[in-house]
């Protein structure tokens, strides 16, 4: 599998450009050139990239994956995926129907040497789209989460931006909590809150966590935090299952920690996952 | 520390939903990571086709000192992470680049770009982190690349590949997508060189995809495989020890590979629970080398370079990273 050394041809098609030009067009013959169907998997490879990031912009799946404030940068790359798509493509016309010759790569890039495209390597290449077709896209959730939910100190110790409780989103919680000096005053304040249903082993009954993902850049690093809830019915609600919850907190044990605990007056069950699955500190 | 990796191992309990977390954690690492790849290779591209060899190796100084100096601030002109340096460092080795300007580049030049600069001020601000980030950089990268220029000569270290240009002689040949028909190229003017010029680009920036897109891609396999079967908690256990913080935080960016524009908001996670310096230690050898990036060198470099370009960033950062921890309070 030739994964570590990507150029093997480059070496001698490399000193052949170096040593002297008469050489040149010998060497990028027998080594730069590739086969038209080598150009037809480049540009089936590059327009389908450009197809996938494209679709992920339109369809507002880049959220489940990366901040939104990356987006720009995916519709960058869709459209240098496109003009590579191109470059390929217009090389495969030359090659298959310019005759050897007129073989873009040929003339003006004597020396240096494309690539194939192996059968392991076209694997390796194929595996984000694989991925991004096979799996169903969706965000992170319960499966995801691996950890303990209350982070010691949250990232960020700016307080929320609201005095209305009301607006304050799990993290805004635990912010307040952490940093405000007193989470005694939290008590009786009135949470609305949305997150998915995580429950951890060895919790109370007739508690959940409502939790959130916290993403600052993909979801390579996002990671989870969560507040507990109190409800009765609680241990109805499968796992992952997005609720709305509302009712006033009150800070007791909870656990490990003394936690701000959600005491829930609603749980709405049916809301389904929100059109932005993470937050961002 | 293998020992200590495979404890913290445990299954994943349920199948799919480990598959789910598993592709969303692999494909957001892609897609973050693939516009900055793509424009690593275009620039790459776009230097081969539009630079002339001979400004590169007149411009870069010949005495050592200087010539790592020069390859620290090489960077700024060059904005690309690490996922497309490597290509840019490849190409201008092949223009007759110098070994310590070279090398410093490559090390330094990760964290020496304006987009790395926003993104670790807009995580950590003005403060001891940014500041230690880049005088560190400057000081190891510098550093590496003296040891590079007096240990060794350039055919000892890079892979016959990377070579032309670098052995001399061959500066005064033209860019060499002009050698074939030479004549012919030679005669075109100004606009009429540049649509040839810019498909010539192209073509080697899909070139540099190929070859390049593989370790990304690979890399990114791994992080993720890592992000799903190893608990982050037990981690995070080791975040407070003088030297255990500092090594966790050095294989952790040996093995997340995060791109060094975005690695700030990932270390800023761990801002609660580890030590800063283990943190600046992250922040600092993350971008010299990590596992994708070593697989890269080996494009470019012999083994055996590869081996101590890895070994001298590892060996200094923890340096650093484990008298900042006992000395320094930051």
């Amino acid at each position: 599998m030739d994964i570590a050394h990507p150029n093997p041809g480059s070496r001698a098609a490399d000193l052949g450009g170096h040593e002297g030009h008469e050489h040149g067009e010998h060497v990028a013959s027998s080594h730069g050139h590739l086969k038209p169907e080598q150009w037809l998997l480049r540009t089936c490879l590059f327009a389908g990239m450009g197809a996938y990031f494209a679709h992920l912009w339109i369809s507002g799946n880049l959220g489940y994956y990366i901040n939104t404030r990356f987006v720009w940068l995916s519709v960058v790359a869709a459209l240098v995926f496109f003009m590579l798509g191109a470059s390929s493509l217009y090389s495969f016309l030359r090659a298959r129907f310019g005759g050897a010759d007129l073989a873009y790569g040929h003339r003006e890039l004597a020396g240096h040497s494309h690539p194939p495209i192996t059968f392991p390597l076209l694997l390796v290449l194929a595996a984000p789209l694989a991925f991004g077709l096979l799996v169903p896209s969706r965000p992170l959730g319960a499966s995801a989460v691996g950890g303990d939910l209350v982070p010691t100190a949250p990232t960020d110790s700016s307080l929320a931006a609201s005095f209305n409780s009301l607006e304050w989103t799990v993290v805004d919680w635990l912010r307040v909590f952490y940093y405000s000096g007193n989470p005694d005053r939290l008590n009786g304040r009135e949470a609305d809150v949305v997150g998915f249903v995580y429950r951890r082993a060895g919790d109370p009954k007739g508690h959940f966590m409502v939790a959130r993902f916290l993403m600052s850049c993909c979801s390579a690093d996002a990671s989870a935090v969560g507040v507990p809830v109190a409800w009765d019915r609680s241990d109805d609600l499968p796992v992952d299952t997005w609720v709305r919850v509302r009712g006033p907190v009150k800070v007791q044990q909870f656990g490990k920690n003394a936690l701000p605990v959600i005491e829930a007056k609603t749980v709405d069950a049916s809301i389904g996952p929100p059109a932005q699955p993470y937050l961002y500190p | 520390m293998c020992a200590a990796l495979l404890v913290l191992f445990r299954a994943n309990s349920d199948g799919l939903g480990g598959l789910q977390t598993f592709s969303t954690r692999f494909l957001g690492i892609f897609i973050e990571a693939a516009p900055f790849l793509l424009l690593g290779t275009l620039t790459s591209g776009l230097i081969e086709v539009f630079v002339n060899r001979n400004h590169i190796a007149r411009l870069a100084p010949r005495n050592r000192v200087l010539g790592a100096g020069c390859g620290v601030l090489l960077g700024f002109a060059f904005p690309v992470c690490e996922c497309g340096v490597v290509p840019v460092a490849r190409r201008l080795f092949t223009k007759g680049l110098p070994i310590s300007v070279g090398v410093t580049f490559l090390l330094a030049s990760p964290v020496m770009n304006p987009i790395v600069l926003l993104s670790t001020w807009s995580a950590f601000g003005m403060g001891p982190v940014l500041v230690g980030r880049y005088v560190i950089t400057a000081i190891v990268a510098a550093g590496v690349g003296l040891v590079f220029a007096l240990a060794g000569r350039p055919r000892d270290l890079l892979r016959p590949a990377a070579m032309v240009g670098v052995s001399g002689g061959a500066v005064d040949a033209p860019p060499r997508y002009l050698d074939v028909g030479a004549g012919a190229a030679a005669a075109e003017t100004g606009a009429d060189k540049l649509i040839p010029r810019f498909r010539a680009a192209l073509s080697l920036a899909s070139d540099e995809f190929v070859d390049m897109g593989r370790f990304l891609i690979i890399g990114s396999l791994l992080a993720a495989t890592m992000q799903t079967l190893v608990s982050q908690d037990a981690l995070l256990s080791l975040g407070r020890g003088t030297v255990t913080s500092v090594i966790t935080m050095q294989v952790l960016a040996y093995v997340l590979s995060v791109c060094s524009t975005v690695d700030a908001f990932l270390a800023l996670a761990f801002r609660g629970t580890f030590t800063t310096a283990s943190i600046l230690t992250f922040l600092i050898f993350g971008p010299m080398v990590d596992m994708k990036s070593t697989l890269m060198f080996l494009s470019v470099f012999r083994p055996r370079a590869v081996l101590y370009l890895v070994l001298l960033p590892l060996l200094m950062t923890m340096a650093v990273g484990i008298w900042l921890n006992l000395n320094v309070s930051l």
